[in-house]
């Protein structure tokens, strides 16, 4: 039950539909100034709305994030909830060993040149589902690669800050895309490999301003806790991990329970293609 | 406000000997100190009793921004599925092990209480309201989680914080008619552990609270925030460049190849897919 709710908890960057159906438990409703529409935070990852005025629909909502019910939403293409009902958890319970190992350290692969990272990033799979949530399919291709092609490739993570939520009426608080580091120029560098929302590897600030719509810099951060206990500063944060941190709970058992990942997890890859790319492994 | 200090500084100078005469002098320093101050302001929550959520992290964010204010709290790894009571203290400091009077291992809600002291803003679910919030407060999650966050207008919250306190005896307490609010160096505490958990005797509950419930969890001091963590990326490493450069790379020692074939070890590319 744990690791279900560890994944149910932070898989927060589902792509949007124009209007759908998601079954999903609340995650926090937060109410914002008085006759400000509340922002409801939904455990498959979007930020929603609801009208002020909806009370018994607010009271619902407000008992199910206490009972951790599942619900079935229904959502309009103003991401405005406009029904909801029970649902059933739609992910059976999931055991798992964790390994506890802090001393390894990940080395990333270094690949030659520009047009190497190019080629990776045109070989990997682009029929995601349109659904798809981010950290699976950041996964997905990072899993390939280091099986096909032998790559360590990295992640980076994008988390937007709840004032940033707020301002924009953000539908996301956090995207992560794989990160390859190449050889260019004579040093090494990161690139972002968003096969989604760019056409090639983008640098960190090319790859930001694709999501932070004032385009502000996203301070990179070490450990979790630095942007989670920050949401009120500035409209972003960063954070990079090795290709086997999951979602960002894995981010932050690395810093709470020094939960260091050093390899895959059977689980999370399986849930990962099937997710992604619909794909039974 | 810089004619108010010179008018209060005057005042200060021409009451100087304003003991010897029986006349209670202005709490100057008091006064000066309350200056409003827009901004975001941080208290890192830390735990109190360390056999309780060692592990413990998260943190109080206040913004003061224009007739609005905002509280957030952060807790992770706390004790798991309980009812957090969670107040803005008008104490300096958190307690630490100097202050568990009675010796028994625990600072409880008493031993808490005499250092981080009354209640300004209960963190329920009404911040404009000392009383109408009704003590609803967060709970945290089977993982020790809560993220708690409410707005508010600040002059409706003042407006309440200035009004009479007709209950002097309770824990809650009132700012002067007009006084500011100073929101640096004060305390924010979080209570509550599961009533499952064995405590002894000796632990006092506070008020109406039980033990459980009054025990303080997380305590943070609150900190005019200044500056922002993080560094801004540069687009540069300090990797240096392989020989002959390569792809390289590695997890750091254990195999990661074919997760679903335990047995045996792959050795390079083409094993997608084994199951």
């Amino acid at each position: 039950m744990r690791i279900l709710m560890l994944l149910l908890l932070s898989s927060w960057c589902t792509t949007l539909l124009a209007a759908t159906n998601v079954t999903t438990q609340i995650y926090d409703i937060d109410m914002g100034q008085v006759n400000e529409e509340p922002l409801i935070f939904l455990t498959n990852g979007q930020v929603v709305t609801i009208p002020v005025s909806a009370t018994s629909d607010l009271e619902y909502l407000r008992e199910a994030q206490r009972n951790k019910k599942w619900l079935n939403i229904h959502i309009d293409n103003k991401r405005e909830i406009i029904g909801l009902g029970p649902g059933g958890s739609p992910i059976r319970e999931i055991k798992r060993k964790r390994e506890m190992n802090i001393e390894n350290e990940f080395q990333p692969s270094i690949l030659e040149n520009m047009g190497m990272a190019s080629s990776f990033f045109k070989q990997a799979r682009s029929n995601a589902r349109n659904e798809s949530e981010c950290f699976n399919r950041a996964h997905a291709w990072a899993y390939e690669w280091r099986i096909k092609e032998n790559l360590y490739s990295s992640k980076v993570w994008l988390f937007f800050t709840r004032r940033y939520i707020r301002k924009y009426k953000f539908e996301w608080w956090f995207h992560v895309a794989p990160m390859v580091h190449v050889i260019d120029g004579g040093t090494v560098k990161e690139r972002i490999m968003d096969m989604k929302y760019a056409r090639g590897p983008a640098d960190l600030k090319r790859w930001t301003n694709i999501f932070i719509k004032d385009r502000s810099d996203c301070p990179v951060v070490e450990k979790y806790s630095e942007q989670a206990n920050h949401p009120e500063s500035g409209s972003c944060f960063v954070m990079k991990s090795s290709m086997y941190y999951y979602q960002p709970v894995d981010l932050e058992r690395l810093e709470l329970m020094k939960d260091v990942r050093t390899r895959w997890d059977e689980v999370e890859v399986r849930k990962a293609f099937q997710d992604a790319f619909n794909e039974e492994l | 406000m810089k004619y108010f200090f010179i008018l209060m500084l005057l005042y200060s100078c021409s009451e100087g000997g304003g003991s010897s005469n029986n006349i209670v002098a202005p709490p100057i320093i008091d006064t000066l100190e309350t200056v409003e101050e827009e901004g975001i302001f941080q208290a890192l929550l830390k735990p109190v009793n360390k056999a309780i959520g060692q592990h413990l992290n998260g943190a109080l964010t206040l913004v003061k921004e224009n007739n609005e204010f905002i509280a957030d709290v952060r807790l992770s790894a706390g004790p798991a599925s309980v009812l957090h009571t969670q107040h803005l203290h008008i104490g300096s400091r958190c307690p630490d092990s100097k202050d568990d009077i009675n010796g028994d291992g625990f600072i409880d809600g008493f031993e808490g209480a005499e250092v981080y002291k009354e209640v300004l803003i209960p963190l329920d679910d009404d911040l404009s309201s000392q009383r109408m919030g009704g003590g609803i407060y967060p709970a945290s999650d089977e993982f020790g989680f809560y993220y708690y966050s409410k707005a508010t207008n600040f002059q409706k919250m003042m407006d309440d914080l200035w009004e009479e306190d007709i209950n002097l005896t309770d824990e809650y307490v009132k700012l002067r008619l007009n006084e500011k609010l100073t929101l640096k160096n004060k305390v924010v505490v979080i209570l509550g552990i599961p009533a499952s958990t064995l405590l002894p005797d000796t632990v006092s509950g506070y008020g109406r609270l039980t033990p459980h419930q009054a025990l303080p969890i997380a305590c943070g001091v609150v900190q005019k925030l200044t500056q922002v963590p993080g560094v801004i990326d540069s687009d540069s490493t300090d990797i240096p460049i392989p020989r002959g450069g390569s792809i390289g790379g590695s997890n750091g020692g254990e195999d990661d190849g074919a997760i679903f074939n335990t047995d045996s070890q792959p050795e390079g590319p083409g094993n997608y897919g084994e199951d």
